[in-house]
């Protein structure tokens, strides 16, 4: 006997509306000790996190404080016109209390007629000769002093632009920042913590002038998408095997003709803040240097051309990036981002003067009989820059929990405006405050390779933790001088993905 | 569906007072459908309990509270066909495999029984009915989430109408 068939399937569509079988009773419980064990987990979960950011912080704390615990026992500075005895004190014997150091503060003003860097011309150095304009009651005290001759005094006329000071390119305060090899490390909230790893650093022949202000940046090594509705993320999240099992979304005609376009690699966009704060250990090589005309601008502290030394800068800042990843396959994703960045550094440097030439110096160390006092400048600057990498799911897939192994190039040509303000800090006090904008290019490449772990907090959200390692070659120029620089850092990462 | 909107707000923040209302909201209907696509009640009992674990997961994604019925009914299809895939996994078994019959008990065919009649339908024949009679799915997405061509489906289909129709004739519908 035939029925017709829309007839049946009505009467069974009924049946199946109407039939309601008894629930198993004893299910509830079961079910709520599940929900209240995930949430414990939860609990335990933010807690391991909140642990990993004291940990970070904590240690980017200490490396602060063991930094500025420098500063008192360098407060060598504004003794009174010295004595070759005075002289003769080496600088790591600079337990000179900092009363004694704020008490005198009269700076000497005595030429030096034996001064090394005799034979340069006079705008080259910070030498006696340079303080042929400083009257005696500036020379009494320094801190009534202007500011140009304050700055010369302490070896920054370079900051000043250059119709201000004809010379400043060529002071030997600039020279003492050349060459920095600058390692960076990173505590960040969604960010990156790096310890520093100096590598290498090369000097190239070819460059005549002075060394650089330029704080070198690792560029973002961390992207997040917020994106969530992008063909790439869908298709993951449907072709997944585990999310299989959890597709909600209604199925329609439309939808199953947008998996057909899931299944194929598309870009997704996304946008990333991420706040950092960033402690840079420096290495710092002074060289026998030349100027254009090949006389010498720098006194080296090395025979060899060569000194090193550890100073240690603090950066707050920030980086923005817009940026597209594009699926490989479930596990792989090529990441390209623009980004912009905000930094803010606290920079140690000594003010120097040498007792028995009267000769006057900035530089980044303590020099050796010199008598030296330990000082700050802040820098503020903004960058621009393109990372390109890829992020690879070593287990799971790009949006569940698992192993990450991360890589990212950075290419660096780009042109980058400085806008520096320095803030000079005498005895804790700023008694001056510049501003200059400085224009520089960089090219060269840094290359990042990290290994981390991701936690999916929910189907949006994943917290990105590792390790990452960069290294960096590049070359920068400025007004003044191209700087070869080549470093590496390593460090532990974390970060927050939002799909 | 204002009572919905609250009772998805208590869960979305994981209020237990919450969580118990919607349990006791959906429980039949959810186990009606885990019943009804896994066959067996031990079966369909594990099932229920993961339904609700991912439910109370999960609601905290879901936009429109008034949409909670049609959510909750696509969940449970899902991790039902989730379960059978597991299984069928597990014992080796492919989609035309084990297509017997089962044994026929239909004097008095009320909703149970039309029930009861197509859990003896063989497991293919039934997945595709429920989801084509009575979920309303289109071939093409059966075969999607079946992982079967469009054709079998057709084919079991036919096969799973044309036995119904069988037992239905013979009880006098």
């Amino acid at each position: 006997m035939d029925i017709n068939p829309k007839k049946m399937d009505e009467l069974f569509q009924r049946a199946a509306e109407g039939f309601r079988p008894e629930a198993p009773e004893h299910s509830w419980p079961e079910i709520e000790k599940r929900i209240r064990r995930k949430k414990k987990k939860g609990i335990g979960f933010w807690l391991s996190i909140a642990s990993l950011f004291l940990i970070v912080g904590g240690t980017g704390a200490w490396m602060g404080l063991s930094t500025t615990s420098i500063t008192p026992s360098q407060s060598l500075a504004h003794q009174p016109v010295p004595t070759a005895t005075k002289g003769a004190v080496p600088s790591s014997s600079s337990s000179i209390s900092s009363e004694q150091s704020s008490a005198n503060s009269a700076l000497p003003a005595k030429p030096s007629s034996s001064n090394k860097a005799s034979a340069a011309p006079s705008s080259t150095l910070l030498n006696a000769s340079d303080k042929g304009t400083v009257s005696s009651q500036e020379r009494a005290n320094p801190r009534n002093a202007s500011s140009k001759t304050r700055l010369k005094q302490a070896g920054l006329s370079k900051i000043l632009p250059r119709t201000t000071v004809a010379t400043s390119s060529q002071l030997a305060s600039k020279s003492a920042r050349k060459n920095r090899n600058v390692r960076p490390s990173k505590i960040a909230i969604s960010g990156l913590f790096t310890t520093p790893q100096v590598l290498e650093e090369d000097f190239s022949k070819k460059h005549q002038d002075q060394g650089s202000f330029e704080n070198p940046q690792q560029n973002p090594v961390f992207f997040a998408s917020l994106n969530s509705k992008t063909p790439r993320l869908a298709s993951q999240w449907k072709s997944t095997p585990i999310e299989w099992k959890v597709e909600e979304e209604p199925i329609t005609q439309e939808k199953t003709k947008k998996n057909l376009f899931d299944q194929m690699p598309g870009p997704s966009w996304g946008f990333v803040f991420q706040p950092e704060y960033v402690n840079n250990w420096e290495q710092l090589r002074s060289a026998y240097l030349q100027n254009q005309n090949g006389n010498p601008v720098i006194t080296p502290v090395d025979p060899n051309f060569r000194s090193s030394l550890n100073s240690l800068n603090h950066n707050v800042g920030f980086s923005m990036a817009v940026q597209s990843r594009f699926a490989i396959d479930l596990k792989s994703s090529f990441d390209l981002g623009l980004s912009y960045g905000f930094r803010n550094d606290r920079q140690n440097y000594f003010e120097c003067f040498n007792p028995s030439t009267g000769e006057n110096k900035l530089y980044f160390q303590p020099l050796t009989g010199w008598n030296c006092t330990a000082q700050t400048f802040g820098n503020t600057y903004h960058y621009v820059s393109m990372p390109v990498g890829m992020t690879h799911a070593l287990t799971g897939n790009a949006k569940s929990s698992g192993f990450r192994l991360h890589w990212n190039l950075v290419p660096q040509f780009l042109v980058a405006g400085k806008s520096m303000t320095f803030d000079f800090v005498r005895d804790g006090f700023v008694t001056e405050a510049i501003s200059k904008n400085d224009v520089y290019r960089r090219t060269g490449l840094t290359a990042g390779l990290g290994l981390g772990y991701a936690v999916k907090i929910n189907a949006r959200s994943l917290l990105e933790t590792g390790i990452q390692w960069n290294g960096n070659w590049s070359t920068m120029f400025n007004e003044y001088y191209p700087v070869d620089k080549r470093f590496g850092a390593i460090g532990a990462r974390i970060g927050l993905v939002f799909k | 569906m204002k009572e919905f909107h609250h009772l998805v707000q208590g869960c979305a923040v994981g209020h237990p007072a919450s969580q118990k209302a919607l349990y006791d909201q959906f429980k039949s209907m959810v186990f009606s459908i885990c019943w009804r696509y896994t066959g067996n009640r031990s079966e369909a009992e594990d099932v229920f309990q993961e339904v609700f674990i991912r439910i109370f997961q999960r609601i905290d994604q879901l936009k429109d509270p008034a949409a909670l019925e049609g959510w909750i009914r696509r969940i449970s299809v899902n991790a039902c066909l989730n379960a059978i895939k597991e299984r069928t996994k597990l014992r080796s078994e492919s989609w035309d495999e084990s297509l017997e019959i089962g044994k026929e008990d239909d004097s008095a065919l009320h909703y149970e029984d039309l029930m009861n009649l197509v859990q003896k339908l063989p497991p293919q024949y039934r997945l595709v009915f429920n989801l084509s009679v009575i979920e309303g799915y289109n071939f093409e997405e059966i075969s999607e989430q079946l992982g079967i061509s469009e054709s079998t489906v057709r084919s079991n289909l036919h096969r799973a109408r044309h036995w119904l129709q069988e037992k239905l004739g013979k009880n006098g519908y």
